[in-house]
C-alpha cells in the first residue's frame, strides 16, 4: 500500500483520508502513538489476550490528562501489511486483533513509518505541535519482508532524527530468540528496547507498562527519547 | 472563547508571554464577563500582575477594587521602603486592561490603555475598533505612582474609557490585546475572521502557530 500525497481530494490532503482530518482535531498539540504489532501465526495463542490488552490500553489512555491530544495508530503485520488503521482519536480506536501467517517485520516498519512521517509533517505544516511514539512488538525475526534490513534501519533512523520516541518489545519464547530480537532491535536503531516472555502474564504486564509510558509521554513537556520504558505501571 | 498566544518576538527573546485573560459568567442569567491584561514589555514581571488581575477581576467586577487588592499585597511586602514599593509597582503592575460586561440590553466595555474592541453584527460582519488612549500606554498602575515619580501627561491620573454596545445593534462583543494588529492587514486575516465567526478556537490557535513569525507580539482574544 503506497500513500500518494501529491493531490488534494475534496479539499482534504490525501494523508487526512487515512488518518484523522485536521478540522476534526480540537487541539493544537498531538501525541501520535503508533503500535506496530506482530500478528503472525505464532501469536495465535495470544489473540484474545492481546485484544484485551489493547482495550485496557485504550481505557487507560482515555482516563489520562492528555487524552484529547492522543491519536492512536495500529498496524498488524504478518506476511502482508494490510491492517494499517491510521491515526485516530481514542474513542475511535479498535482493539481488534487477528492472527495470520509469517512475519514481514521490515515492511511493516517502513509502511507504518512512512504514514507517520507524512501525517506528522502535514500536521506541523498546519500549525500543530507534534510529539510521537513508534512502538513495535514482535515474537519472531523477519522472514517475509520485501524490504531489506538496511531499508528498515534507515527508516528507523529517519524516525529518530524526527525526534520520534522509537521502542521495540521483544516478545520471545526462548532466551536465544530474546537475544536475537534484542540484537536486531538495537541494530535497527530502536532507542528503547524491552523484553517480555512469550506468555499471557508477561504480555499483560508489558502492555500495562506501555500504557504508563504513553501517559507519561503525553503529559510531559520535555521527553527523554531514551527512557520510554522507565515509568511504572499502576497495575 | 479565550485564546492567548505568546508573540514570536517574545519566543526569540526568551521572555514570558505577558498577556493574560479570563472568560467567565455571572448571575442567574449567566451573562458574559471578560477581562484581559497586556503587560508592559519593559515590566520585569508584568505578566504576574496581569495574571493576578485577571484572576481577581471576576470576583469584584470592578477594575479599581481588583487593582487595589493586588497593590495592597505588594505594599505589605515592601511598606518600610518607598523606593522598593515604587519599583514593585513598576515591575509588576504596568499592564493595560480591557473588560466586557454583558447585561440584558447591552455590552459595556471598559479600557485602561489600548487594544481592540471586536463587534460582530447580526449579519455576522466583524469590526475591529482600535482603542488607544495616548502616545504612551495609559497603564492604570500610574494612579498608584502619583506623587512618587514624574508621570508626565499622566501626573493627573489615568482615567478609564467606557463605551456601551446595544444588543439591538450587535450580536456579540469581544476584546483583543494590541497583538491583533499583526493579523489585521495580513494575508490570513480573511481566514482568521471566518474562523472567529465560527468560534473555531483550535483552528485559530493553529493558524497563529502557522504564521507565528508574523504575529510578533503576544495576543489575547476573548469573544
Amino acid at each position: 500500500m503506497d500513500l500518494d500525497t501529491s493531490n488534494d481530494v475534496l479539499g482534504m490532503d490525501v494523508v487526512e483520508m487515512v488518518n484523522t482530518p485536521i478540522d476534526d482535531l480540537e487541539t493544537e498539540s498531538v501525541d501520535l502513538i503508533c503500535l506496530v504489532l506482530d500478528k503472525s501465526g505464532s501469536m495465535s495463542r495470544f489473540q484474545h489476550v492481546m485484544k484485551d490488552c489493547l482495550d485496557r490500553l485504550r481505557i487507560a489512555l482515555v482516563g489520562s490528562k492528555a487524552a484529547d491530544e492522543i491519536l492512536l495508530s495500529k498496524t498488524l503485520f504478518d506476511s502482508d501489511v494490510i491492517a494499517l488503521s491510521g491515526y485516530k482519536p481514542l474513542k475511535e480506536f479498535s482493539a481488534d486483533y487477528s492472527v495470520g501467517s509469517v512475519t514481514a517485520l521490515y515492511d511493516a516498519i517502513i509502511l507504518t513509518a512512512d504514514n507517520h512521517l507524512r501525517y506528522s509533517e502535514f500536521l506541523r505544516s498546519e500549525g500543530m505541535n507534534v510529539k510521537a511514539v513508534f512502538l513495535v512488538l514482535t515474537d519472531g525475526m523477519d522472514n517475509a519482508s520485501r524490504a531489506s534490513f538496511q531499508e528498515a534501519r534507515a527508516k528507523v533512523e529517519e524516525l529518530n532524527a524526527a525526534e520520534v520516541t522509537t521502542a521495540f518489545i521483544c516478545f520471545a519464547a526462548t532466551a536465544d530468540l530474546r537475544q536475537q530480537l534484542n540484537t536486531t532491535a538495537a541494530n535497527l536503531q530502536f532507542r528503547n528496547i524491552a523484553d517480555a516472555s512469550a506468555d499471557e502474564s508477561s504480555l499483560r504486564l508489558i502492555m500495562d507498562q506501555v500504557s504508563a509510558s504513553v501517559i507519561s509521554h503525553s503529559t510531559s513537556v520535555v521527553n527523554d527519547p531514551n527512557n520510554f520504558f522507565s515509568f511504572s505501571s499502576k497495575v | 472563547m479565550l485564546i492567548t498566544k505568546i508573540g514570536y518576538a517574545h519566543v526569540q527573546n526568551m521572555s514570558n508571554c505577558q498577556d493574560a485573560g479570563v472568560e467567565t459568567e455571572y448571575g442567574d442569567d449567566k451573562f458574559k464577563l471578560f477581562c484581559l491584561a497586556d503587560g508592559c514589555s519593559e515590566g520585569k514581571h508584568s505578566e504576574v500582575g496581569a495574571k493576578l488581575f485577571c484572576k481577581l477581576f471576576p470576583k469584584y467586577k470592578d477594575i479599581d477594587t481588583a487593582f487595589r487588592c493586588i497593590r495592597q499585597l505588594f505594599y505589605e511586602m515592601s511598606y518600610t521602603d518607598p523606593q522598593e514599593y515604587v519599583q514593585t509597582i513598576i515591575d509588576y503592575m504596568m499592564f493595560t486592561i480591557m473588560t466586557v460586561c454583558e447585561s440584558a440590553e447591552s455590552y459595556q466595555v471598559v479600557v485602561a490603555g489600548d487594544g481592540y474592541i471586536i463587534t460582530q453584527t447580526h449579519e455576522d460582519k466583524l469590526n475591529f475598533i482600535p482603542v488607544d488612549q495616548g502616545m504612551y500606554a495609559a497603564y492604570y498602575g500610574y494612579n498608584y505612582l502619583r506623587g512618587f515619580v514624574d508621570l508626565k501627561q499622566y501626573n493627573t491620573g489615568v482615567e478609564l474609557y467606557s463605551t456601551t454596545f446595544n444588543k439591538q445593534d450587535v450580536k456579540a462583543v469581544g476584546i483583543a490585546s494590541d497583538g491583533l494588529r499583526y493579523i489585521l492587514g495580513s494575508d490570513f486575516q480573511e481566514e482568521f475572521e471566518r474562523l472567529l465567526i465560527a468560534r473555531k478556537e483550535f483552528a485559530i490557535r493553529r493558524l497563529i502557530n502557522k504564521h507565528h513569525s508574523v504575529v510578533k507580539d503576544d495576543i489575547t482574544i476573548i469573544i
